[in-house]
C-alpha cells in the first residue's frame, strides 16, 4: 500500500486524526517558514489570501477593487515564477518563453473578467499574443539593481522579431474572427464547399454532419412556404375573378412580398438581403382557367457554384365552387384552389 | 459555439511565403550590400533585417485589410454588396470571376509599391535602430552631447550623402522585393493551377 492510499484511509477511518493533523500541520509550517519574503511563492501567497478576502466580501465594488489586487498578485507570481525560462518547439527548433504567454493569458481573463479594456473573448483571444510579447520584451530593459536601460543591438534586434511575430499571430486570431463575423451574418454561406478554399479548412464535427447538407435547401425552403402562406392570406375572402387579377398583377407586387417574406424569416438579419424572392404568374398549358404561380428563391451572395443556388415552387390556382355559399349571389361566383408541389433546386 | 471553418490553410501558406520571401530577400540583400569594399551586413544580420521586413510588411497589409473590412461595415450594404460577395468568393471559395481577377492583378501592383515603401522604411529604421552608438537610457551616465548628436542625426546622416548610394540600398529593397514577389506569384499561380485542375 502506498502513501497516499495509508493517508486517505486513515482520513476515512478517522485513524490517529489528532496525529495527522498535526503533521500536516507541521509540515504546511515548515513550508511556509521555507518560502522567502521576496518571492513568487510569497506573491502566490499574497493572491491567494485575496482571493479568500473575496470568497468573504459581499459588496460588488469592494470585491472587485479586493480582485484587482488578486489578479495583480497572481501575474507577478506567474511571471516572476517563469522569469528566464524558455521552451523549445521540437523539431522546429524555435525558443518561445511559455511563462510570458501564460502571464498574458492570465491578464486577459484578468481584464476579461473585469470588463475593462477587453470586453469580449475574441478581442482577448487577439489581444493576447500582443500582451505576451510585452511580457517577453520587458525583462530586456531591466538592469541589475532598480534600473533599466535599452538592450544592446543583437538585443533590439530580436525585440523586434519577436513583437512583429507576436503581431502576426494576432492577425491570424483576428482573421479568423473576421471569417467567424461573416459566417454569423450569413450562415448560409455554411452550406458551400469550402475544399478549393486557399484560405479556410472546414473541420465538420458530427453534431453539425447531421444538421448538415439540407440546412441550404431548408433555408430556402422556408422562404418559399413563408411566401406561399403570405400569398394566400393576401388572397383569403378574394373570390375566383379578384383572385385572378391579383395574381395578374403579382410582377407589381412583387418587391413588397419580397419584403414581407424576408422580414418574416430573417427579421434584421443581414442575410435577408441576399435572397431574392420572385413570383410568376403564367397560364396553365392543360386548364385554360387554371393559373400557374410560380415561386423561386434565389442565392445572391457567394457560393461555392459558379451557377448559384435557386428553389423553385410550382404552384398550380383553380377555380372551384365556394365551399359554403352563404347567399344565391354567393353560388354565382366561384373560389379558388391553391395547390402546391414540393420546391425543387434548379 | 464551437468554429466549424478555420484559417489554417492561410496561416500555413502565409508561413510557406514568409519564409520563402525571407530566404530569397536575405540572399539578395547579403549580396547587394556587400558589393562594396566595406561590407555592410553579416549573413545572419541580412536574414535577420529579411525577416522584420517582410513581417512588417506582412502586419501592415493585415491592417489594411482588417480596416477595409471595417470601412465596408460602416457603409451602407447596398454599395458594398457586390464587392462582399466577390471577396467571400475569393476567400471561402477559391471563385475568382474576370472583374475581380483584373482588380487583383491592380491590387497586386499596387501592393508590389506599397510593400516596397514599407520594406525600405523598415530597413532603414532597422539601421538606424541597431546602430552601436544608439543611447543607452541608463541613468546613471552623465549628460554627453556628442551621443546625443549622433542620436539625434540618426537616419539622417545616411540622407546626408546622397553620393553614397550604397548606403542607402534604395536599388537593394527593390530588387529583393522583385525577386520575392516573382517567386510569390509563381507559387500562387502553382496553386491555383493545382486547384483549377483538380
Amino acid at each position: 500500500m502506498n502513501r497516499l492510499t495509508q493517508i486517505l484511509l486513515d482520513i476515512v477511518l478517522l485513524k490517529n486524526a489528532g496525529q495527522i493533523v498535526r503533521n500536516r500541520a507541521q509540515r504546511t509550517q515548515a513550508w511556509f517558514t521555507s518560502i522567502k519574503p521576496f518571492s513568487w511563492e510569497a506573491m502566490l501567497m499574497l493572491s491567494l489570501f485575496s482571493w479568500f478576502v473575496y470568497l468573504l466580501l459581499q459588496g460588488i465594488y469592494a470585491k472587485q477593487f479586493v480582485s484587482i489586487f488578486a489578479w495583480s498578485f497572481l501575474i507577478i507570481s506567474s511571471d516572476w515564477a517563469f522569469l528566464g525560462q524558455q521552451a523549445q518547439v521540437p523539431l522546429l527548433g524555435f525558443k518561445f518563453q511559455q511563462g510570458a504567454w501564460i502571464t498574458a493569458a492570465i491578464l486577459c481573463v484578468a481584464l476579461l473578467s473585469n470588463d475593462f479594456i477587453l470586453t469580449q473573448w475574441q478581442t482577448a483571444l487577439t489581444a493576447w499574443p500582443i500582451f505576451a510579447a510585452l511580457f517577453a520584451a520587458y525583462p530586456q530593459f531591466l538592469r541589475p539593481g532598480l534600473r533599466w536601460g535599452l538592450p544592446g543591438a543583437a538585443g533590439r534586434q530580436d525585440l523586434v522579431l519577436l513583437v512583429l511575430v507576436h503581431c502576426l499571430i494576432a492577425c491570424w486570431f483576428q482573421f479568423h474572427f473576421l471569417i467567424q463575423g461573416r459566417l454569423a451574418d450569413y450562415p448560409y454561406l455554411l452550406n458551400n464547399s469550402f475544399e478549393d478554399s486557399l484560405f479556410v479548412t472546414r473541420i465538420r464535427l458530427n453534431s453539425d454532419r447531421a444538421v448538415g447538407e439540407n440546412t441550404a435547401s431548408r433555408q430556402a425552403a422556408t422562404l418559399l412556404t413563408t411566401a406561399e402562406a403570405t400569398i394566400r392570406q393576401a388572397l383569403t375572402g378574394k373570390n375566383w375573378s379578384e383572385a385572378y387579377s391579383w395574381l395578374s398583377d403579382i410582377k407589381s407586387l412583387q418587391p413588397d412580398l419580397n419584403q414581407q417574406v424576408m422580414k418574416a424569416v430573417y427579421d434584421e438579419q443581414p442575410e435577408g438581403h441576399l435572397w431574392q424572392m420572385t413570383a410568376d404568374v403564367g397560364r396553365n398549358a392543360i386548364s385554360s382557367s387554371s393559373l400557374d404561380l410560380i415561386l423561386t428563391a434565389r442565392w445572391l451572395g457567394a457560393s461555392s457554384r459558379p451557377e448559384g443556388y435557386a428553389l423553385r415552387q410550382r404552384c398550380l390556382v383553380s377555380e372551384t365552387s365556394l365551399p359554403n355559399p352563404d347567399s344565391f349571389a354567393q353560388m354565382q361566383q366561384t373560389g379558388f384552389q391553391l395547390t402546391c408541389q414540393a420546391p425543387v433546386e434548379v | 459555439m464551437v468554429a466549424n471553418l478555420w484559417p489554417f490553410r492561410a496561416i500555413m501558406l502565409q508561413a510557406l511565403l514568409l519564409t520563402m520571401a525571407i530566404a530569397i530577400e536575405s540572399i539578395v540583400l547579403l549580396r547587394q550590400m556587400n558589393r562594396s569594399n566595406r561590407p555592410q551586413v553579416t549573413p545572419r544580420q541580412s536574414i535577420q533585417y529579411a525577416a522584420s521586413m517582410n513581417l512588417l510588411s506582412t502586419v501592415l497589409g493585415w491592417l489594411t485589410l482588417f480596416s477595409l473590412f471595417d470601412l465596408e461595415d460602416l457603409l451602407p450594404p447596398d454599395w458594398t454588396r457586390g464587392a462582399q460577395t466577390a471577396v467571400l468568393n475569393f476567400i471561402l471559395f477559391n471563385r475568382v470571376s474576370d472583374e475581380t481577377l483584373s482588380f487583383l492583378i491592380v491590387l497586386a501592383f499596387i501592393t508590389f509599391f506599397a510593400s516596397f515603401a514599407v520594406k525600405q522604411a523598415a530597413l532603414w529604421g532597422l539601421r538606424w535602430l541597431l546602430q552601436s552608438e544608439f543611447p543607452q537610457s541608463v541613468p546613471d551616465l552623465s549628460p554627453d552631447p556628442e551621443r546625443d548628436r549622433l542620436a539625434a542625426v540618426g537616419i539622417r546622416d545616411l540622407r546626408k550623402n546622397p553620393r553614397d548610394s550604397s548606403a542607402l540600398n534604395l536599388g537593394t529593397v527593390l530588387i529583393a522585393n522583385a525577386w520575392s514577389y516573382a517567386a510569390v506569384s509563381a507559387v500562387l499561380l502553382i496553386l491555383s493551377w493545382q486547384f483549377n485542375f483538380s
